[in-house]
């Protein structure tokens, strides 16, 4: 029968076999097209595991896993002066880690290469001039090239932040305890898990036209260099402070989510946030469940303290300027936050208690001082940084006689979980 | 003789090609991979009957394509669809005019020979029709959305960009409405959050920033309630004003501070 299908005669025969030829012909070169082209992964022009190496490198880099005195990358973030003198491992990964200017420094324009059993790959990190046209992208867009092959991809600012669980915490000191207490209501907190540095602020500062004061602070940055680049930042007024958090689309760090971070989350494990109340008898440091985990604590007790190990959870004036001691992060809390206690006093926005801005907590403290506790509120009028712009009222002052107090500040973000508990 | 056996020939040959060109699918931009396949085991998909199981969906400019196999019924075993249906920001399952066909009257599907190391590919083999067996080939370009070994570089999404664009004072979200937050399209992103005698259990959002507390402003939000009738004196537990100012209850529900 299939024969007979195929019976033509004379002049048919030749149209029907070149009809059929030429369809055999088309149909298997598209069917090579397709799979070759469906099969460009197995074809292997760039492998996918050298995707892999290139990835990897990529993403240790953007974790902060690079060193400051690699030559390109001094060459190349030389008009900053960043490492001039600095000494690379004195810089905590998490400085450098998400940090889009350095990561830009680190790979723009250097031609690196991964090896793959005997070949090696070239690959190259390539950005966007200006900023990211895309509304509200707070994280990084670049292409990464291996080979002939491009991707695009973007780096996210997930090692700066940390979100708080919802649920309820403590909020700032008050006589009745009930009235302590606020929840997260479905809103989502992003906390900055360092103070803002003064490299931040240099870089900002260097984009900024609309502020007042501002030839001042700009010839003050521009002169911090090397390690100083990584301090914190302590000059800035609260009206900076805040312009500085907004340009990044976050806001200054409120006072009752820097007393929901300070004092302990209070209850027996983290999952437990969202179900249980926080104990009465929550202490009010970050560090564990028990009033002892504190230095101050024992401090004020006249109790012993290894002062070494108390300097890395509370930098007072004991820690200050001293060699051993003076770590650049200390002070890490239960959700990862550092730099919650001693260190430059930090600023705060209170709306419900607008004269308790500041959190006093600082190295112009001795470590056995009662202000080394979350939920102590003072005044800061945010005009100065001198004794005449700070109202402490029953709390201990600053013990220093220089009239000049720094003042630090962090960032956090707000997000509405819609539809949510 | 020969020209007829040339000719069978070439006709073998053009319908092996078809075949090929059709067995192969290559899927861009993939995501939301179903977890079994994810998960690299072999999986056959026959339960729950009647359901629609989401092998995958792939998200481009105009909105995103799902793949999608509907498992057939008891009743009726050569009842399973395996089709591409396109939307907007999900897959309109039940828009059936939407659907592009693959294949119908399918038995059994089972994915196997799932590679997520080198290929980035698995198949589906159907059984369909009169033992009639197909495999199809899916490709999916390296890296995928799915796969994040390296925290903090994902590939980009395309996303959609809100056309409304807000201003300070304008409400970003309407608590109790269902609707999604808009916040994020506030200026700078900042907003605050307030609560309606109306809707003391979710709160709502205006654009600008510490906009709650002061004169004339919204109250600001201790925490939200689960109960559904809250008179004015009530809601001081969960609002309050800045220190000097008092809760005042406006007509429509609002609460504000004088």
């Amino acid at each position: 029968m299939l024969m007979e299908m195929f019976d033509f005669s004379g002049k048919k025969k030749i149209i029907v076999g070149f009809i059929l030829l030429a369809l055999g012909g088309l149909s298997s070169y598209f069917a090579v097209f397709y799979y070759k082209t469906s099969n460009r992964n197995s074809q292997e022009k760039v492998p996918s595991v050298v995707w892999e190496l290139v990835l990897d490198r990529v993403s240790r880099v953007w974790s902060g896993d690079f060193s400051l005195q690699d030559e390109y990358f001094s060459e190349a973030c030389s008009e900053l002066s960043l490492t001039q003198g600095l000494d690379n491992s004195l810089i905590p990964k998490s400085l450098k880690a998400c940090h889009p200017y350095l990561f830009r420094c680190f790979f723009e324009g250097r031609k690196s290469s991964v090896k793959h059993k005997t070949e090696f790959f070239n690959y190259e990190v390539l950005f966007k001039a200006g900023e990211s046209k895309r509304r509200g992208a707070s994280n990084l867009e670049v292409d990464i090239k291996v080979g002939e092959d491009k991707k695009s991809f973007e780096l996210t600012s997930f090692c700066r932040q940390v979100e708080l669980p919802q649920g309820v915490y403590w909020a700032d000191n008050k006589a009745k305890k009930e009235e302590r207490l606020w929840h997260t209501s479905g809103i989502r907190y992003f906390i900055d898990k360092h103070l803002v540095r003064n490299l931040d602020v240099k870089l900002w500062l260097a984009k900024k036209e609309d502020l007042k004061r501002l030839e001042g602070l700009k010839e003050k940055y521009g002169a911090k260099k090397g390690k100083d680049l990584f301090s914190p930042s302590v000059d800035l007024l609260p009206e900076e402070m805040k312009a500085f958090c907004s340009d990044r689309r976050q806001e200054v760090l409120s006072s009752r989510v820097k007393a929901a971070i300070t004092f302990h989350h209070g209850r027996k494990s983290f999952s437990d946030i969202l179900t249980f109340p926080p104990s009465f008898n929550t202490p009010p440091h970050p560090f564990g469940l028990r009033l002892q985990e504190s230095p101050a604590h024992l401090a004020a007790k006249g109790a012993p303290y290894e002062k070494k190990e108390a300097c890395l959870k509370i930098k007072a004036s004991e820690c200050h300027n001293s060699d051993d001691n003076d770590h650049l992060l200390y002070g890490m809390g239960w959700l990862g936050v550092s730099e919650l206690l001693g260190g430059p006093a930090e600023y705060v926005v209170n709306l419900e208690f607008p004269r308790k801005n500041l959190h006093p907590s600082s190295y112009y403290h001795a470590m056995s001082s009662r202000v080394h506790e979350a939920g102590v509120r003072v005044f800061w009028s945010g005009r100065g940084h001198r004794r005449i712009d700070f109202n402490f009222f029953t709390t201990p002052f600053f013990e220093n006689s220089v009239d000049h107090y720094d003042v630090g500040f962090r960032c956090m973000k707000k997000i509405l979980r819609s539809n949510v508990l | 003789m020969f020209f007829k056996s040339f000719l069978i020939f070439l006709s073998l040959l053009f319908y092996l090609s078809s075949l090929a060109a059709e067995n192969i699918v290559l899927v861009e931009q993939a995501e939301d991979i179903h977890p079994s396949i994810l998960k690299g085991k072999s999986k056959k998909f026959s339960s729950p009957v009647g359901s629609y199981q989401t092998l995958l969906k792939s998200r481009g400019k105009g909105g995103i394509k799902c793949l999608i196999y509907k498992v057939p019924l008891p009743n009726k075993p050569q009842s399973g669809v395996l089709f591409f249906i396109k939307g907007k920001n999900s897959c309109p399952l039940a828009e059936k005019e939407k659907r592009e066909v693959l294949y119908e009257g399918i038995k059994r599907l089972e994915a196997f020979d799932i590679d997520w190391d080198k290929r980035f590919s698995f198949k589906l083999r159907l059984n369909y029709g009169d033992n009639k067996e197909r495999v199809l080939t899916l490709f999916i370009p390296f890296p995928t959305a799915e796969k994040s070994y390296w925290p903090g570089v994902r590939p980009i999404r395309h996303r959609e960009e809100k056309n409304r664009s807000l201003v300070e004072g304008d409400i970003c979200h309407i608590g109790c409405s269902q609707e999604k937050s808009n916040c994020q399209s506030c200026p700078q992103g900042q907003w605050t959050a307030f609560l309606s005698l109306n809707c003391p259990g979710e709160v709502s959002g205006l654009c600008g920033a510490e906009k709650c507390g002061q004169r004339g402003q919204n109250a600001c939000v201790r925490m939200t309630t689960y109960r559904q009738r809250v008179d004015c004196e009530g809601m001081k537990k969960y609002v309050y004003c800045s220190f000097g100012r008092e809760l005042e209850c406006q007509s429509n529900g609002d609460l504000t501070c004088r």
